[in-house]
């Protein structure tokens, strides 16, 4: 089994990616002999009622001049989202689970056990970040001045800090927390994609996405500086920045303050200079987080397999006696869909060289 | 103690007033001499309170350590003042007791043991002016009772005086502490129903407690009648009363009857402070007057330190009633270890007498036994002798009691009298003893200051002082440009936090779609394109505007940052330059650069202070001006919404007539939502710009004046220190003048605690009040 626990601020649009995600992962896997649905109704429920918010979101730009605002519903309880990996023409094989549950729950110590449980469960952690709140009022620390506040950054660093044992020496018996692929991923990257590549607004030529990933490079520096904290973590530990285009045509424009319940709400608009089929719904990056993973899995799989340990139904999943063939080209077709660089991407650490 | 039996009644009587006229008389002559006495003590005291005087002086010198130590030595002296104040009030409070023209006499002892009834006997009286019955608790205020035989017999004559409102409510609120010990109530507060029900209802939640029980009864008391019996008479101006029927309204509790007789209570001696009832006693004995106290077991709030105060400051001699029921109890033994405690230094054997009183009939044979108990347990008061019988008496018989007891008390407190009253003397005489070894203590301390004047070593002193300049000085700046160097890399929060307002409401600066429909719609030479460059226009103009504004802002941080670098050196050169050139503005406004450049003027009178001047021109014209960095980096992200540049954007878009406002309005906020993010991006290292400057600029300042050694003509290397010190021995004339003014200051404050100290020694050895042995 399979676990990915995603973290963030509330309504930084999690579900959303997820349904992103799970739409586009299936083309971006063709070739690596793998396939990934949904397997219990409640997920494709789920998923298909976040991608219709979306579609129907974006139907108000057919109006001209429309503006939109943004303010997903924040995730109430811990919510499951339970997929079925393939290999071509068997059965299910393994399960893939993803763990997305309330932000406030890293704050709240009554909840800090089940966070730890979680944590320590995962082969995976998304950390999701809402990038117009991290990237806009930009102040001299390097990133916006509402990052802190609405990501909780300060708490998820602190969170781990205090609460995850990274040293074999800790006192009170909680699993060590190792081998494990963190993912940074800033969500709602479009309008700074769009930016970087339209000339006629980026007169300074600036490489907006490069900067989201220095601007999550600063803002969870000391969080960065956790997973390397220890020779054990700094071995075991994979970090990387894979920044997703959560819907494509939506551009965020500016915060403005909503007059009832005082919240800051993003506005969005349809983006100017765009080719016609990066209108409307259209994500991207989205299968990353997914590839990554994958890829990180396979790769340990091979590292068991080197050591004699078969840790994971993945080893006999190629049954029979090509199995380590088919492996190679699942990791191999993994390995050219995985994106390392450009648009922000970057890996931070990966000392298994399972990414790189 | 006995009464002669072969001299008449009246011979006894006539001989007893002569004695007390002449008593009286030397006693007064004694105050007299007290009073002569006090002269002196009251010169001493206000030779201390001539200290304060010194003050004035002492706040003209402006050496702070100097000016400390003459405030310290002021200081001094003053409790000494208020010393010899409360020795001079014990005097008159001893003047006074010696002036009276009177005997006075207490009764004291415990509730119902007949102490009114002695007094009804002495004076002649009823139970309508001294009630006194047998069942109840009946005086309800403290009565004197004056001997005055010039009153026809049977004839009385009360002055009642009442208390004020503040007397009143610290007894009451004794009571409402009691039960409440956060309350506290003013006058008004006792005609509200809701405080006594509140009360009440504290004290039922606990039943049981006696004394909030017993503050409650009182309280109640108060509550119930004081609208009706009790307020208009508080704080009323003294009453006159012939009429007996009257006077018992005012003095008692109730009339004596049981509350099945219908007992007709009184409220009204709640509000008497006191009533002097004047009459003609049953037997003349000359000016003697009789104080009745409130007995000691009654439960009004401070009864027992009422009547020990009565005895010590109003009375002469003492009277202890008691109505045995057996020996001495505890409560006897309690009331004379308190008049033991109490007057320590007043022998009770010379004024304090007991009478037994004897209820015929009743406690015939306790009365004596008590007597005699007292006598055997050797208690130091007058009367005790060996014929124990004198101390028992009826007090309910006139005859009986002033043949037994009332003219041999007379005669022995007669016979004491000079003794008394000198009891009084040697205590003043015994606390000027101590005052004095206080006194004298406190002046050997205040010693001799140390002197600080001029001396032929001033331009010694004037190099001394400028190295000590040099040290102060370069420790400020040295401070400020650690200060500096911190901040260097930190963003100048002025201009950050400007800039941040600015561009939080860039928004507000794109005109409204109503706006530009409107400016469309009236100007029919406008196309739909025009519109959006003039809102392009204004948007760029307002913007820019805001941001040229930005310079007052840094300015100001640099007359600030100018100001903190000069002060550092201010404080230990203003006295070289003239004060007029710093101008009397409040501290936001200075520009201490002004005086600087003074300072220039004065001392660029010398080579060798080129790099003072070097550093001082530098600060003055130092100036930090970010307008075109800062106009530069905004203007470059305003290409894209200025028509004119290369960088223009315009929308693909075609506006329309009728729509144009709202077209615009959106495409321009579009824009500006690009402007702003990348003026926030570029800007980030310029707001590192102030503060880097203002560090090269102190470190510049600093450097200079502290390490810019020179060589001179002989190549001998000259220190920045010795330069100062140069630079102060040069200007020693201006430090000598107003070294000399301080001089003259502290010589003047020295001279006159000088004066003071032998004024005060003197009158010190002068002092009246001496124990004999004590020179």
């Amino acid at each position: 089994m399979i676990n990915i626990l995603m973290l963030g601020g509330r309504r930084c649009g999690k579900t959303t990616v997820l349904a992103s995600m799970c739409n586009s992962i299936n083309q971006a896997l063709t070739g690596a002999n793998l396939r990934i649905e949904p397997s219990d109704e409640n997920t494709r429920r789920r998923l298909s009622a976040a991608q219709s918010v979306i579609e129907n979101k974006l139907g108000e730009f057919k109006v001209p001049l429309t503006r939109i605002k943004m303010d997903d519903s924040p995730t109430a309880a811990e919510t499951r989202y339970s997929f079925s990996v393939f290999s071509e023409g068997r059965k299910p094989f393994e399960t893939l689970n993803i763990c997305d549950f309330p932000g406030e729950w890293i704050t709240d110590a009554a909840k800090a056990q089940k966070v730890r449980d979680y944590i320590a469960g995962c082969q995976v952690i998304i950390i999701a970040v809402d990038t117009p709140y991290m990237f806009s009022n930009l102040t001299d620390k390097g990133f916006g001045a509402y990052h802190e506040e609405y990501n909780k950054t300060r708490e998820i660093t602190n969170f781990f800090k205090n609460s995850i044992s990274a040293q074999h020496s800790s006192k009170d018996g909680s699993q060590l927390f190792k081998d494990k692929l963190i993912l940074f991923v800033p969500l709602k990257c479009e309008r700074y994609y769009h930016l970087t590549k339209i000339k006629e607004l980026n007169t300074n030529n600036r490489d907006y996405m490069n900067e989201i990933a220095e601007a999550v490079k600063k803002s969870y520096g000391e969080l960065l500086d956790f997973f390397k904290s220890t020779p054990e973590l700094a071995a075991s530990c994979t970090v990387a920045v894979t920044p997703i285009l959560s819907a494509g045509g939506v551009d965020f424009v500016k915060f403005q303050k909503d007059e009832e319940t005082g919240r800051l709400v993003a506005v969005y608009q349809e983006p100017e200079y765009l080719k016609a089929d990066e209108c409307g719904y259209s994500p991207k990056f989205c299968e990353q987080p997914m590839v990554y993973t994958l890829l990180y899995i396979m790769q340990r799989i091979i590292r068991a397999n080197v050591n004699k340990q078969h840790t994971s139904a993945f080893s006999t999943m190629f049954g029979g006696k090509n199995s380590a063939v088919q492996i190679a080209v699942t990791v191999n077709t993994l390995t050219k869909r995985v994106k390392r660089f450009g648009d922000g991407y970057c890996i931070i650490q990966d000392p298994t060289h399972s990414i790189s | 103690m006995s009464v002669d039996t072969t001299v008449s009644n009246e011979q006894i009587l006539f001989s007893i007033r002569s004695k007390i006229d002449e008593i009286l008389s030397k006693r007064q002559k004694k105050a007299e001499e007290l009073r002569a006495k006090r002269e002196k003590v009251f010169e001493l005291g206000k030779a201390f309170t001539d200290a304060k005087s010194l003050y004035d002086i002492a706040s003209q010198i402006e050496d702070d350590e100097q000016s400390e130590l003459c405030f310290e030595k002021i200081d001094a002296l003053t409790p000494n003042g208020k010393d010899v104040q409360n020795f001079i009030s014990e005097i008159d409070s001893v003047i006074k007791r010696f002036e009276r023209d009177y005997v006075s006499i207490a009764t004291v002892g415990k509730e119902r043991q007949g102490k009114s009834r002695v007094l009804q006997s002495i004076g002649n009286l009823d139970n309508e002016v001294i009630p006194a019955y047998k069942s109840t608790s009946c005086t309800g205020a403290v009565s004197v009772i004056w001997n005055d035989s010039s009153m026809p017999e049977g004839a009385v004559k009360a002055v009642i005086s009442f208390k004020d409102v503040e007397d009143f409510m610290s007894t009451v609120n004794t009571y409402v502490q009691i039960i409440d010990p956060s309350m506290k109530l003013g006058f008004g507060d006792l005609t509200k129903r809701g405080i006594s029900d509140k009360l009440r209802r504290i004290v039922e939640k606990n039943a049981g407690n006696l004394d909030m029980s017993i503050a409650f009864n009182h309280l109640k008391d108060i509550f119930e009648h004081f609208e009706e019996e009790i307020r208009d008479l508080i704080g009323g101006d003294d009453i006159i009363l012939n009429e007996k029927e009257t006077i018992k309204t005012y003095v008692a509790q109730n009339d004596g009857k049981s509350e099945s007789d219908g007992c007709e209570h009184y409220y009204k001696f709640i509000a008497v402070k006191r009533a002097d009832i004047y009459c003609r006693f049953y037997n003349d004995i000359g000016k003697v007057r009789l104080v009745d106290t409130v007995g000691l077991e009654d439960t009004k709030a401070g009864i027992e330190e009422a009547m020990l105060e009565t005895v010590k400051n109003e009375c002469d001699a003492a009277i202890v009633v008691t109505k045995p029921i057996s020996g001495i109890q505890l409560p006897d033994q309690h009331l004379y270890d308190l008049f033991r405690e109490n007057f320590a230094d007043r022998d009770t054997s010379k004024w304090l007498f007991y009478l037994s009183n004897k209820q015929v009939g009743v406690n015939d044979s306790t009365a004596e036994a008590f007597a005699k108990e007292i006598n055997e347990t050797g208690m130091a008061i007058a009367n005790r002798s060996d014929d124990y019988q004198n101390m028992v008496v009826d007090a309910s018989d006139p005859d009986g009691l002033y043949r037994t007891f009332i003219i041999p008390m007379l005669q022995k407190i007669l016979e004491n009298f000079g003794e008394i009253n000198e009891s009084y003397v040697r205590r003043l005489e015994s606390d000027g003893d101590e005052l004095i070894r206080k006194l004298e203590e406190s002046v050997s301390e205040s010693g001799p200051l140390s002197k600080k004047g001029l001396d032929n070593g001033m331009g010694q002193q004037a190099f001394l002082k400028g190295k000590q300049c040099f040290n102060t000085m370069s420790a400020e700046l040295s401070r400020q440009v650690m200060y500096w160097g911190a901040e260097r890399n930190n963003p100048n929060g002025e201009l950050f936090n400007r800039v941040k307002v600015i561009l939080d409401n860039i928004y507000e600066m794109i005109p409204s779609e109503e706006k530009l429909q409107l400016m469309f719609e009236s100007n029919g030479a406008l196309l739909t394109d025009d519109v959006w460059k003039i809102a392009l226009n204004m948007v760029r103009n307002e913007l820019t505007d805001k941001f040229i504004e930005i310079d007052e802002v840094l300015e100001e941080a640099t007359r600030r940052f100018k100001n903190s670098l000069v002060k550092a050196i201010y404080e230990e050169l203003k006295s070289l330059i003239p004060e007029t050139v710093v101008l009397s503005q409040n501290e936001d406004e200075l520009d201490m650069t002004q005086w600087l450049n003074e300072a220039i003027k004065i001392i660029d009178v010398k080579p060798e202070y080129r790099q003072i001047i070097k550093a001082f021109r530098f600060l003055c014209s130092f100036e930090f001006n970010t307008r075109a960095q800062i106009i530069q980096t905004v203007r470059q992200q305003l290409y894209i919404i200025n028509p004119i540049c290369d960088e223009y954007a315009k929308p693909v878009f075609n506006f329309h007539k009728n729509t144009v406002g709202k077209e615009v309005n959106y495409y321009l906020t579009s824009r500006i939502s690009v402007v702003e993010e990348n003026i926030r991006s570029s800007l980030l290292n310029l707001y590192r710009t102030p503060n880097q400057a203002f560090y090269a600029a102190a470190e510049e300042f600093y450097d200079r004046l502290t390490f810019a050694s020179d060589m001179d003509e002989n190549n001998t290397l000259i220190d920045m220190r010795d330069i100062w010190g140069m630079f102060f021995q040069d200007f020693y004339t201006i430090i000598c003048a107003q070294a000399a003014q301080q001089s003259i200051a502290i010589e003047q404050f020295h001279s006159k605690y000088d004066e003071l100290i032998q004024s005060i020694r003197t009158k010190m050895a002068e002092f009246p009040f001496k124990s004999q042995g004590v020179k």
